[in-house]
């Protein structure tokens, strides 16, 4: 548990030992609730001094505010960047140029461990090192277009590399994301490359893909988050993002399968096999209580049933009817979900 | 700074660029794989300095097997054949006849090779020769260019650089092809295809289905001017021919640009020269 959510634990707590006592049901001497009240008042002081948590609600709003806030301005300055560089390195001689690219990401990952000793919050960290995230991308991409070399697949894992190493170092998501998304590109290039295939081409024969999200999904499972107990939901979400989409794509193009099969029948298969799969994920992410794999599908489930549903009934049904099945369709998965959670409900009981 | 992870990340950052560097050195040092003089009509600048303010050219070079060749289809392969496809590894279990070729070539990723490709030369010559009588139903010229005028334009406006072999081992091709002045060996994407068979008609004979190559795109296709040679080229643009509503005039290329090719078959530019 991190500083943030036990400090919100305890205000639960206070809470609804409050509610409590006006019930009657529970009763402390007065000598009991002062020793309380000052224990959790310490507590609470004691992490905000250390930690710089939220202690109040006001104050949880306005964290949440400052992080969209650093996410979209760490974004901006990502652009920021690669267009001022664009805009100004052709003027400047080669060695300026080379210079000039090494020493941004450098400067930028100092800049974000300076930021993260001043500030405990680290928001502005994460603002820093996503821009040098960004950097380090442009940084290499941009040497590769000046020296004129063949792109190598290989770029990916070092980003990839690069984005864990600073994601576990100052426990920035997005960062760990960006990273997670490059390696997974280097796995299913590198595939490619090793058997003589252009790395490029992996939308080709995308099941690697497929099968790498799910690899990445699971790893929490076998790599133990104790520092960062966030990040397995940041595996979760992209390996199930890389797998569902690919499965998307695959229940549209069945051709670039490798199942032996005629591309209509593998297209059906994944079809089903993605409304399945989907309900697979709902299950077991309510047995682990891992609410993002729910959400993601939960929106998997949904939009492989509509996709079926839009090809089954939209060219010969009126619109109208179309759109009122769609409406009771949803209904009805809404009444399977509530009978879901008050089954899931029972058995917690 | 104790901790390691932050340690690997500036330690990442500093060993790529490192590799980086060092691979560029390596391209760049000894004797040049190739170095030949080219013009617009070869790398070609389209661009002004906006918001990208780089100077690049565009690599230009005629095609001799094309993923979709203009015109009729040809009845053989030509040099890149299925020979040739089998030595750069494609999979050609699938018979040309069978019903299972068309998806099986069309869903089969590309292949990376080197392609060389030779300027100014004999395969120039007999291409330019091969197009002659084709000219005459060219679309991409309007009527009023006669034909004389179309054989001009190609002779004097088209890239003179063609492709000619593809090897997946570039050493080879060089041994082949050791003229390093006139045949310049660059990394390309590859594919198989499947030319359908063509039913009899009353001017040609059933023609069999077959299997041949195509170059998909060259790996490096646009090419960095670093400063201060790019400065030269600031206003440059090449309109290979215009036509002022009475007759063709033809544009010679205003600038020249020496490259060379690298021991890791990667090209840079030494010099640029306006011509006029």
């Amino acid at each position: 548990m991190n500083p943030q959510q036990r400090a919100d634990r305890l205000r639960t707590f206070q809470r609804e030992l409050q509610e409590l006592e006006r019930e009657k049901v529970l009763e402390l001497t007065p000598e009991q609730r002062a020793r309380l009240d000052a224990h959790i008042e310490r507590t609470m002081v004691e992490l905000a001094a250390q930690f710089d948590v939220d202690t109040t609600d006001s104050q949880g709003q306005i964290s949440l505010g400052m992080k969209i806030a650093s996410a979209l301005g760490g974004i901006a300055l990502c652009a920021a960047v690669v267009l001022f560089l664009a805009r100004y390195m052709g003027y400047w001689p080669t060695s300026m140029q080379v210079a000039v690219l090494i020493t941004i990401p450098i400067l930028l990952t100092v800049g974000a461990e300076f930021a993260a000793r001043r500030e405990k919050t680290l928001y502005y960290a994460a603002l820093i090192s996503i821009v040098a995230f960004a950097a380090f991308v442009a940084n290499l991409s941009m040497l590769g277009e000046i020296f004129n070399l063949a792109p190598t697949p290989n770029a990916l894992a070092v980003w990839g590399l690069f984005g864990l190493a600073l994601a576990y170092h100052f426990g920035i998501r997005l960062v760990l994301a960006a990273g997670l998304v490059s390696l997974l590109g280097w796995i299913t290039a590198t595939t490619n490359s090793w058997r003589g295939w252009w790395w490029v081409e992996f939308e080709k024969r995308p099941e690697e893909l497929m099968l790498a999200g799910l690899v990445l999904a699971a790893l929490p499972l076998f790599i133990k988050h104790v520092r960062r107990p966030d990040f397995p939901a940041v595996y979760r979400l992209v390996g199930m993002l890389a797998f569902f989409f690919t499965m998307l794509f695959l229940s549209a193009q069945g051709e670039s399968s490798y199942l032996p099969l005629d591309d209509k029948a593998i297209e059906h298969f994944y079809q089903m096999f993605g409304v399945v799969a989907a309900g697979l994920a709902v299950w077991i992410g309510i047995r682990q209580n891992w609410t993002g794999m729910v959400n993601t599908g939960t929106a998997f489930f949904t939009i492989f049933l509509f996709f079926r549903l839009i090809d089954w009934w939209w060219d010969w049904m009126p619109k109208y009817l179309f759109f009122l099945l769609i409406g009771l369709v949803a209904i009805g998965l809404v009444a399977v979900f509530k009978r879901l959670r008050v089954r899931m409900r029972s058995v917690a009981a | 700074m104790r901790n390691p992870l932050l340690l690997a990340a500036i330690g990442l950052l500093v060993v790529s660029n490192g590799f980086v560097l060092a691979h560029v050195a390596m391209n760049r040092s000894g004797e040049p794989d190739s170095e030949m003089e080219l013009t617009a009509r070869e790398l070609q600048y389209y661009g002004s300095r906006g918001d990208d303010s780089s100077v690049t050219l565009m690599l230009r070079w005629t095609n001799t097997a094309p993923e979709y060749p203009p015109g009729p289809p040809a009845d053989s392969a030509g040099w890149f054949d299925q020979k040739k496809l089998e030595e750069l590894g494609f999979d050609l279990s699938v018979p040309a006849g069978s019903p299972k070729a068309q998806r099986f070539y069309d869903n089969q990723r590309s292949r990376e090779a080197y392609v060389a490709l030779e300027l100014e030369g004999p395969a120039w010559e007999s291409w330019l020769k091969d197009r002659e009588p084709r000219l005459q139903t060219e679309v991409s010229y309007g009527p009023q260019v006669s034909l004389e005028e179309r054989i001009q334009i190609e002779r004097e406006t088209t890239p003179r650089l063609i492709s000619m072999d593809v090897s997946l081992d570039p050493a080879s091709l060089r041994r082949k092809y050791p003229d390093r002045k006139r045949v310049m060996i660059l990394p390309a994407v590859l594919r198989a295809k499947v030319s359908p068979e063509s039913r009899a008609s009353a001017t040609s004979p059933m023609r069999p289905a077959y299997l041949r190559g195509a170059i998909t795109r060259l790996a490096i296709e646009s090419i960095n001017v670093p400063e201060p040679l790019s400065r030269r080229l600031d206003g440059q643009s090449y309109t290979p021919y215009t036509y002022d509503g009475k007759q063709i005039k033809i544009n010679q290329p205003s600038y020249s640009v020496l490259l060379r090719v690298g021991a890791k078959y990667e090209p840079w530019v030494v010099d640029v020269k306006l011509l006029r």
